[in-house]
């Protein structure tokens, strides 16, 4: 079962900006405190251009938790310059429940694929069950 | 060094979110923008769920999906929600879906003129300015 461990409120702040100007967003946002981000490429109208002017933008999608979301709000509007790009605007929401994110605590040197097969390895918090997921995974 | 940046911040939004088989999109755009939104975004997705329990006729429901993003002011939410499921027939099994939901804040481009409107309303005192409703008019 799923309680308040495992899950928190949190904020989904979402960006329409130019194409290809996410991945300098993102990456100015690894030093703030987020949980996620996405990026997708969508296809963007406004009014306020020519009545036809479909443009090729990116969506930047971010979750953060709830006491940063204003910060990181006011920093990806100023990164992006939504207030002086026709078309570009940006959106928060609450998002109810997000479950928690970690990475498995891996060794630096990684964990061979023999040791897994052979069950002769141990990684902190992961089961070996746990382990074999992740590689199934990874190969998919 | 810190400098402190004007923000415009929307309040009193929505977003309209609509899903539609491929194709369809640009319809639902077009009577939205019929009932005053101000533009639209759209990307791709695939539709998933019920079409699997459909059997042999899930054939005939199209899994490729347009998803349809439209931020509106709460005044007009109702209107534009409203032509924008009758123009993707959402009333047919298997079109599509569309909902809403609250926006805490938002920020986009606004034309000087409307924040020029803004200023004059704030200047005659009538409180805080809903930048939605003025961009509405």
């Amino acid at each position: 079962m799923l309680n308040q461990d495992h899950c928190r409120p949190a904020k989904l702040i979402v960006c329409i900006l130019g194409r290809g100007a996410a991945q300098s967003i993102v990456e100015r946002l690894f030093e703030e405190n987020i949980l996620l981000t996405e990026t997708l490429v969508i296809r963007n109208q406004n009014a306020l251009v020519a009545e036809e002017a479909w443009q090729e933008m990116d969506m930047l999608k971010v979750v953060v938790e709830p006491q940063y979301a204003d910060h990181v709000f006011e920093l990806i509007y100023s990164l992006s310059a939504i207030e002086l790009e026709e078309g570009h605007y940006m959106y928060q929401h609450n998002v109810p429940w997000v479950t928690h994110f970690e990475l498995p605590k891996l060794p630096k040197e990684g964990v061979s694929i023999k040791a897994i097969e052979s069950g002769k390895v141990s990684v902190e918090g992961m089961t070996l069950e746990q382990l074999q997921t992740l590689r199934i995974r990874s190969k998919v | 060094m810190s400098f402190q940046k004007e923000m415009t911040i929307l309040t009193e939004v929505s977003l309209i979110t609509c899903m539609v088989p491929r194709g369809q999109g640009n319809v639902v755009v077009e009577a939205a923008r019929a009932a005053g939104a101000q533009g639209a975004s759209i990307h791709y997705g695939r539709g998933a769920g019920v079409r699997e329990r459909l059997g042999l006729l899930s054939i005939t429901v199209d899994a490729e999906k347009e998803v349809v993003q439209i931020m509106v002011s709460k005044q007009q939410e109702e209107e534009i929600f409203t032509e924008m499921f009758l123009a993707g027939q959402l009333d047919t099994p298997g079109m599509g879906i569309i909902y809403v939901t609250s926006l805490e804040k938002a920020a986009t481009y606004i034309p000087p003129n409307v924040i020029e409107k803004i200023e004059q309303r704030r200047s005659k005192s009538q409180g805080l300015q809903d930048v939605s409703q003025v961009l509405a008019e």
